[in-house]
C-alpha cells in the first residue's frame, strides 16, 4: 500500500483529534464530579438517575410531613400526661371521700376540688394549638366540649370523629386523638358524665355510690393511658419511617452517585494516561511529518 | 538508416522526459491539495521503421498523463460520507434537545412533577391550611410553565431544522449547476482528445461535498460526462440539471423534483427532515402526550370537588383547551356520566371455590362446632327466634327452611359460576345496611365469607331498682332518645325495652334507633344501627344514675359481614326482584294510609286511601299493577301483579303519607331463586320453574339474571374481554380492558365514572377503536343509553366503530363526556392553570362530598358537601399518580416521565456513537482513496531522479549524435 505524506498527516491528526477529546471528556468529567451529564451519556442509567432523584425528592417530603406531625404530636402527648395526673388527684381525693370519716365540711371541699379539676379537664379537653382545638377530630375549628348548664357535654359532631392521618406511601396513619377518644369510656359514658355523678354523690355523702365509681374512675383512666400509649407507638413508628427514609435517601443517593458521579481515582488516571498517549502522539507525528526523500537527495 | 533518424530519438527522449517532469513537478506543486489525484505519465516508444528487416526505434513519445484513481473507493468514500452527515446532524441536535430536558439533575422539569405531587400530598396532611392549596396551584402552575416553555423550545429546534431544508437544498443546487458546467467542459475537451484531469479533480471534490448532504449514484458516459441519480430520479444528466425545489406542506418544507416528492434519507438533509418528521415529532408528541393526559385528568378530578364553601362544584382546573370536531380531531377520552358507587351491596360472595354439583352434597366437613349468625333487625325481643344455628355436617341451605331469620338474607351455592357461594340478600334491605354477626366468628371464617369487627357494648347485670331511671343516648346530628330502665327484671327486658319500649309504659313505640340489643348465654350486647352509621363510637350515653357500671357495661367487638366486596353484581344492581317496605308500627290500624305512585312520564298517576288494617292485598293501579302484601307492622309493595311487568323502571317515586305525616320508603332485593318463590307464594307462578320463566319475560329482569347466569363481554379491536359479574369488580373490569393492549384504556374518575383512554397503539384517537359488547354494559358504565324501549338490549351491541362516520359517531357518543383534540392544539403549549384558582385559592376543589345512591340503584344521584375539612377529592386523586394510564397501560406518570428520559437519551446515544462510527468507517476510505490518488514526496523525488538521468542520458544521445555527425561532416570531409 502507498503511503503519502497526506495520509500520515491525516491520522496524526485524527488521532490526536480523538485524544484532545476524550482528554477534554475526562476534564470535564472531573471539574463537574459527574459522569452523566445529559442522558445521551449513559442513557438507562440517566433514566435511572433520575428515577432516584425524583423518588429522594418525594421521601424528602415525606420526612418533612412526619417531623410537622411528630412536633404536633408533642402537644397530645403533654395534654395527655397532665389529664393522667388530674386523673390520679381525682381517684385520690374520691378514695379520701370514700372514708367513712370524713366530715360535711371535709367532703364539701373535696366537692370544691373535684370541680375545679373537672373545669381543669374541660380546659385540657379544649386545648388549642394555633388557634386549632386538637381534640377536635375534623373540625379543628369549634370546641371539641362545651358547657351545658352545669354539666359539660362533646360539642364535636359525630360526623367530625376523625382522627387526623398522615398519609405516607398510600398507607393513611392516625396519629390524631379526638376527643371521643380520650372523654368517652368504653361503657358509653363521657368521662364528665362519670364525674358529675360523683361530685354529686360526694357532696351528698352517698358513700356506695362514691365507692362504685371508683370503678368508673378506673376506666377513665385507662382511656388516657390507652391513648398515651397509642400516641407514644404512633410516634416511634414515625421516628422509625424518617430514620428508614432518611436511610434509603441515603442509599438512593449513593446509588446515583454511582451511577452519575465521576469515580475520580479512575477518571484522573485515565486523564494522566491520555495526557500521555497524545505527548506520545505528538512527538511521533513531529518526528515522522518532516520527512521525505527530498532531505537526502542534494 | 540515418543518423538524423538516431538524433530526432535522442530529441524524442528530451522531449518526453521534460513532459514527465512537467508532471512530477505538478505533482509535487499539489502534494497539499486534498483534491489533487497524482498523474501518471505513460510513455510509449515512437513508431517503429522497418529497415531491411530490422526494426529501427524513433524514440519515445508521451501516450498520456492520466489521474491515478479509483472510482470504487470514491463510491465508499461517498456513501460513508452521507452516514456521516446524517449522524452528525443527528447527533448535535438531539445533544441541543437532551440540554433542554435538563436530565438527571436537581433542577430539570420533572423536579416541577414531583413538587408538584408533593403539594397535593401536603394538602393531605392539613387540608384546611390555606397556603396549602395555595402551593398546590402555584406548583401546577409553574408545571404548566415548564411544559410551555420546554415544548416551545423543542419545536424552535424544528423550525430551525425546517429553514435548514431550504439552506441545504439552495447549496446543493448551486452544486448541481457548476458540476453541469464542468460537464459541458469536460465533454469539449474530450472531443479535443486534450485530458480533462483537473476538471475532472474538479468535479470529484464537488461530489464529495455533495455527498455529506444527500445520498446519489453517480453514472459516467462515454463522453466524460456523469449523471447523478437520487432515488430513481436523474437530477443531473450531462449538462443539464433539474433544479430542487421546496414546498410547503402544513409548515412543512418538502424536497421536490420533477413535481414528485423526494425522499432523503441521507446525508445531512435526510437527517434535518428526520430530525424533523420523526425524532423531534416522537419528541413532541409523548410531551403532549403527558401534558394532555395532565390536563384531561386533573379537570377530570378537578370538576367532582367542591370548593371550600361547599357551593361550587364541576369547575375545571386548567383553562379550557379549545375542544376539536369529531371529525377531523382526535378522540382522546370518554367518560361516562353515572358515578358508579359499587352499591347497593345485595350480594357477598365467598372467596373459596366449592367444587361440589349439588347443594345438599355440600357438607360443611370442617368443624364450625356451633356457630351462630344473628341479625338485628326491628323488633328483636329474645334469644331464640332470630338465632340461626349451623352445626359441622350441615348442609349449607340448612339456613333457608323455617326461614328463622326476620332479615332475610340467604346462602345460595351455584354450580354454573364455578362453586360460587354467595350470601345474598334474599329479601330487604341492601346487606350493607345491616348488621349480620357471626356471633361465634367461625361460620363466616370457614366459608370464605368476608367478615370485618365492629364495637359493641355488653352488658352483664341488671342494676339493682333503686338505681334504675332513665338514660340519654345522644347520636349523630344532635339526635337525643332516652331509655327508661325502671322496673327492669333480667336482661332480656332491658333488650325488649331498648328494641320495642323504651320508656316502659308496655306500649310498642319501636324503641331505640341509635342502638338494638339482644342476648346470648345471659349477656346483653347493645350494637349500632344505620342512624349511628353503624358505630357505636357514635353513641354517647349519659347515666345520671351510674347504671352503666352496674351492669358492667363494657366494649367488645363482634365479627360482622362485611360488604366491603365490590362486585358487578353489586355495583350494577343485578337483582331479580325489587320490592318497596314501608313501616307503620306507630299507627294505629283505623289510620287511612295514603298512597301515590308517580310514573316517570306523568301519566298515569295511581292516588289511593286505605284504612291500614285493610292494606293486605289491596291492590294499586288501574290494572292492579301493584299488590300491598302485609309482614308484621311491615308492608311490602309488589310489582307485578297483573303479571305484565316487574320491574320499577317506568315509576318516577312513590309517596306514602299517614295524614300529614310522610312515611319512609325502603328498597327491597330479591335474588333469582328468592323472587322465584315470592311469586309462587303470591299465587302469580304454578312453581318455581314457571315464576322464573315469568320473570325472564320481563325485559328489565332478564338481562339482569342473563348477566349473572351467563356473564357477558366487552371486545376491544377483536379481543374479547369476558365479565363475570360474580367475581370481577368496577376495578378488574379496567383491568381487563387495560390488559388487552389494544390502547385502549380504562379507568375511574375520584367521583366513580367510567373513562375510556385513547392510548398509542390507537394513535390518541378512540375513532381508530372498535368497541363491542352488551348493550345494557354500555349503559351501566353511562357511556351509552338505550332509548327506544320498544326494542329489546341488543347482546351484540358496537359502541365504536373505526368505519363510523363522524355522524355515525357523534349519535354513539352523545351521552358521554367527550375529550375531543383538535390536531391544531399543542396542548403542552397551552397548559395554563385557570386565573380564578390562581386568584382566589379557596375555590379549589377539594371534597368528593357525601355520595348517596338515595334510590339504591348503583349510581350517585346526590352528593352532600361534606364541609371544609374534607380533602377526599386529593385523595383519590393522588392515587392517579400511580395509575397506569400512559403507554398502552405499561406506564404511570413517573415511568413515563423516566421512559421518555431514557428514550431520548438512547436516540441521542446511538447518534453519539453512529457519528463517531460513520467518521472513521469514512477516514478509513478516505486512506484508501488516498493512498492511491495522493501525491508520495519521495516516489515524486524518485521520478524526478529518474527524469532528469533519463533526460541528461538523452541529450548525452543528442551530443554523441552530435559528434558523430560532426565526424562525418567535418572529418570525412577534409
Amino acid at each position: 500500500m502507498r503511503i503519502t505524506q497526506s495520509m500520515i498527516a491525516n491520522n496524526a491528526l485524527k488521532n490526536i483529534r480523538n485524544s484532545m477529546l476524550r482528554r477534554e471528556e475526562l476534564s470535564e468529567q472531573i471539574t463537574t464530579g459527574k459522569k452523566i451529564r445529559k442522558p445521551s451519556d449513559d442513557a438507562v442509567n440517566a433514566g435511572k438517575s433520575s428515577y432516584l432523584m425524583s423518588r429522594n425528592r418525594l421521601l424528602n417530603g415525606y420526612i418533612d410531613d412526619i417531623k410537622n406531625t411528630r412536633s404536633v404530636m408533642v402537644y397530645y402527648d403533654t395534654a395527655l400526661q397532665e389529664m393522667q395526673n388530674v386523673n390520679h388527684r381525682i381517684k385520690e381525693l374520691t378514695v379520701q371521700a370514700a372514708n367513712d370519716t370524713q366530715t360535711v365540711e371535709d367532703r364539701h371541699h373535696i366537692a370544691l376540688e373535684l370541680k375545679q379539676l373537672k373545669e381543669h379537664l374541660y380546659k385540657l379537653a379544649n386545648t388549642q394549638i394555633g388557634g386549632k382545638y386538637i381534640f377536635g377530630g375534623a373540625k379543628t375549628n369549634i370546641p371539641p366540649v362545651r358547657k351545658e348548664n352545669e354539666s359539660v357535654v362533646i360539642n364535636t359532631p359525630q360526623e367530625a370523629n376523625i382522627r387526623a392521618k398522615l398519609p405516607i406511601e398510600h398507607i393513611d396513619i392516625e396519629y390524631g386523638v379526638t376527643v371521643y377518644d380520650v372523654f368517652k369510656t368504653d361503657s358509653g359514658e363521657t368521662v364528665f358524665g362519670i364525674l358529675e355523678r360523683l361530685i354529686d354523690s360526694v357532696e351528698s355523702g352517698t358513700d356506695d355510690n362514691i365507692e362504685r365509681d371508683l370503678g368508673s374512675l378506673d376506666s377513665i383512666l385507662n382511656k388516657v393511658n390507652e391513648n398515651l400509649a397509642r400516641v407514644g407507638s404512633v410516634d416511634n413508628m414515625l421516628e422509625s419511617m424518617e430514620k428508614r427514609f432518611e436511610r434509603v435517601i441515603d442509599n438512593n443517593t449513593d446509588i446515583i452517585n454511582e451511577l452519575v458521579g465521576t469515580d475520580l481515582t479512575k477518571a484522573l488516571s485515565d486523564l494522566s494516561l491520555e495526557q500521555t498517549t497524545l505527548q506520545a502522539a505528538l512527538k511521533t507525528t513531529a518526528q515522522i511529518l518532516p520527512q521525505s526523500l527530498v532531505d537526502f537527495i542534494k | 538508416m540515418s543518423l538524423f533518424n538516431t538524433l530526432n530519438t535522442g530529441v524524442s527522449g528530451l522531449f518526453s522526459n521534460k513532459m514527465a517532469m512537467n508532471a512530477t513537478s505538478q505533482n509535487i506543486a499539489n502534494v497539499n491539495n486534498p483534491n489533487y489525484s497524482r498523474r501518471e505519465v505513460n510513455m510509449s516508444t515512437n513508431t517503429t521503421l522497418d529497415l531491411g528487416g530490422f526494426e529501427l526505434g524513433t524514440g519515445s513519445k508521451i501516450e498520456s498523463i492520466t489521474r491515478v484513481r479509483d472510482q470504487f473507493l470514491d463510491i465508499q468514500y461517498r456513501k460513508y460520507n452521507s452516514d456521516y452527515g446524517y449522524w452528525k446532524t443527528m447527533n448535535s441536535n438531539l445533544n441541543y434537545i437532551q440540554s433542554l430536558y435538563g436530565e438527571p439533575s436537581e433542577d430539570g422539569f420533572r423536579k416541577a412533577f414531583d413538587e408538584f405531587w408533593g403539594s397535593i400530598h401536603k394538602i393531605l396532611s392539613e387540608p384546611t391550611v390555606p397556603e396549602n392549596k395555595r402551593e398546590l396551584i402555584f406548583k401546577a402552575q409553574e408545571l404548566s410553565n415548564k411544559m410551555n416553555s420546554l415544548y416551545s423550545d423543542i419545536e424552535g429546534v424544528q423550525e430551525n431544522l425546517n429553514k435548514e431544508v431550504e439552506t441545504i437544498v439552495k447549496d446543493i443546487n448551486s452544486k448541481l449547476q457548476e458540476l453541469a458546467g464542468l460537464n459541458k467542459q469536460i465533454k469539449e475537451l474530450k472531443f479535443q482528445n486534450i485530458d480533462a484531469n483537473d476538471l475532472l479533480d474538479k468535479r470529484d471534490a464537488i461530489l464529495d461535498e455533495l455527498s455529506e448532504k444527500i445520498n446519489f449514484t453517480v453514472r459516467e458516459k462515454n463522453d466524460g460526462q456523469i449523471s447523478i441519480i437520487v432515488k430513481n430520479h436523474e437530477i443531473l444528466n450531462g449538462e443539464v440539471y433539474k433544479k430542487l425545489d421546496t414546498k410547503e406542506i402544513n409548515g412543512k418544507e418538502y424536497v421536490y423534483v420533477n413535481n414528485g416528492i423526494l425522499k432523503v434519507e441521507k446525508g445531512s438533509l435526510g437527517a434535518t427532515m428526520e430530525l424533523r418528521d420523526n425524532v423531534i415529532n416522537e419528541q413532541l408528541k409523548r410531551l403532549n402526550e403527558l401534558a394532555t393526559t395532565f390536563y384531561d385528568t386533573l379537570n377530570l378530578i378537578h370538576e367532582e370537588g367542591f370548593d371550600l364553601t361547599g357551593t361550587i362544584r364541576g369547575m375545571n382546573f386548567f383553562n379550557e383547551i379549545e375542544s376539536g370536531n369529531l371529525e377531523t380531531g382526535e378522540l382522546r377520552r370518554i367518560a361516562g356520566n353515572i358515578m358508579l358507587s359499587g352499591n347497593p351491596k345485595n350480594y357477598v360472595d365467598s372467596y373459596i371455590k366449592f367444587n361440589h354439583n349439588k347443594i345438599d352434597d355440600l357438607k360443611l366437613n370442617f368443624d364450625v362446632g356451633s356457630g351462630e349468625l344473628i341479625s338485628v333487625e326491628e323488633g328483636f325481643e329474645d334469644t331464640g327466634d332470630y338465632v340461626a344455628t349451623i352445626n359441622s355436617g350441615d348442609s349449607l341451605d340448612a339456613l333457608t327452611p323455617g326461614n328463622k331469620f326476620r332479615g332475610n338474607f340467604n346462602y345460595k351455592y351455584s354450580t354454573q359460576n364455578g362453586g360460587l357461594l354467595t350470601f345474598s340478600n334474599k329479601g330487604g334491605e341492601s346487606l350493607d345496611n345491616r348488621l349480620i354477626i357471626d356471633f361465634n366468628r367461625n361460620i363466616f371464617k370457614q366459608l370464605g365469607i368476608p367478615s370485618k369487627d365492629i364495637k359493641a357494648l355488653r352488658w352483664t347485670d341488671i342494676p339493682p331498682t333503686e338505681m334504675q331511671g332513665i338514660m340519654t343516648f345522644k347520636g349523630p346530628g344532635n339526635y337525643t332518645e332516652t331509655l327508661n330502665l325502671q322496673g327492669v327484671s333480667s336482661l332480656n327486658e332491658i333488650a325488649q325495652r331498648i328494641n320495642i319500649d323504651a320508656d316502659g309504659d308496655g306500649n310498642n313505640d319501636g324503641g331505640l334507633k341509635l342502638v338494638r340489643a339482644f342476648v346470648r348465654n345471659n349477656e346483653l350486647y347493645v350494637v349500632p344501627t344505620e342512624k349511628s352509621y353503624l358505630n357505636m363510637e357514635n353513641v354517647i350515653i349519659n347515666d345520671p344514675q351510674g347504671m352503666l357500671h352496674e351492669m358492667n357495661s363494657d366494649s367488645v367487638e363482634l365479627s360482622v359481614l362485611d360488604t366491603s366486596q365490590n362486585s358487578l353484581k353489586n355495583a350494577f344492581g343485578l337483582y331479580a326482584y325489587k320490592t318497596k317496605v314501608f313501616d307503620l308500627s306507630e299507627y294505629a290500624a283505623t289510620d287511612n294510609v295514603d298512597i301515590t305512585i308517580n310514573y316517570k312520564d306523568s301519566t298515569p298517576q295511581y292516588n289511593t286511601t286505605i284504612q291500614k288494617s285493610l292494606l293486605n292485598n289491596s291492590l294499586i293501579g288501574s290494572n292492579g299493577e301493584f299488590q300491598i302484601v302485609q309482614n308484621g307492622e311491615e308492608f311490602e309493595i309488589l310489582p307485578g301483579a297483573d303479571n305484565s311487568t316487574f320491574s320499577w323502571d317506568k315509576v318516577d317515586n312513590i309517596e306514602i303519607k299517614v295524614g300529614s305525616n310522610v312515611i319512609k320508603i325502603n328498597n327491597f332485593y330479591y335474588d333469582e331463586d328468592s323472587a322465584a318463590t315470592k311469586l309462587v307464594n303470591q299465587g302469580w307462578a304454578a312453581d318455581v320453574q314457571n315464576a322464573k320463566l315469568t320473570l325472564k319475560s320481563d325485559e328489565d329482569l332478564k338481562w339482569r339474571m342473563d348477566f349473572l347466569d351467563f356473564g357477558s363481554f366487552i371486545s376491544i379491536q377483536g379481543k374479547k374481554v369476558p365479565i363475570d359479574f360474580h367475581r370481577d369488580t368496577l376495578e378488574s373490569l379496567a383491568d381487563k380492558i387495560n390488559e388487552t393492549n389494544t390502547g385502549v384504556l380504562a379507568f375511574y374518575t375520584p367521583g366513580g365514572r367510567f373513562v375510556l383512554k385513547a392510548d398509542k397503539t390507537l394513535n390518541y384517537d378512540l375513532k381508530n377503536a372498535e368497541i363491542k359488547g352488551a348493550e345494557r354494559l354500555f349503559e351501566l358504565l353511562g357511556i351509552w343509553k338505550h332509548e327506544d324501549t320498544t326494542q329489546p338490549y341488543s347482546e351484540n351491541f358496537t359502541f365504536l366503530n373505526p368505519n363510523y362516520t363522524s355522524k355515525a359517531l357523534e349519535e354513539k357518543l352523545k351521552y358521554a363526556s367527550k375529550f375531543i383534540l383538535s390536531n391544531e392544539v399543542d396542548v403542552a403549549k397551552k397548559l395554563q392553570v385557570k386565573d380564578y384558582l390562581l386568584s382566589n385559592p379557596d375555590m379549589l376543589g377539594m371534597d368528593l362530598g357525601k355520595m348517596i345512591d338515595s334510590d339504591n340503584d348503583g349510581d350517585i344521584d346526590t352528593l352532600i358537601p361534606s364541609g371544609e375539612h374534607s380533602s377526599t377529592l386529593w385523595e383519590k386523586g393522588y392515587l392517579m399518580k400511580s395509575a397506569k394510564i400512559f403507554s398502552d397501560g405499561r406506564h404511570d406518570f413517573e415511568d413515563y416521565i423516566t421512559d421518555m428520559i431514557t428514550d431520548v437519551g438512547l436516540s441521542g446515544e446511538k447518534a453519539k456513537r453512529m457519528e463517531i462510527n460513520s467518521d472513521s468507517l469514512r477516514t478509513e476510505y478516505l486512506n484508501q482513496r488516498e493512498s492511491v490518488k495522493g501525491v508520495s514526496l519521495d516516489e515524486e523525488m524518485a521520478n524526478m531522479i529518474k527524469y532528469q538521468q533519463a533526460f541528461n542520458a538523452a541529450a548525452k544521445v543528442i551530443n554523441v549524435v552530435d559528434g558523430m555527425l560532426d565526424r562525418i561532416i567535418n572529418g570525412l570531409m577534409r
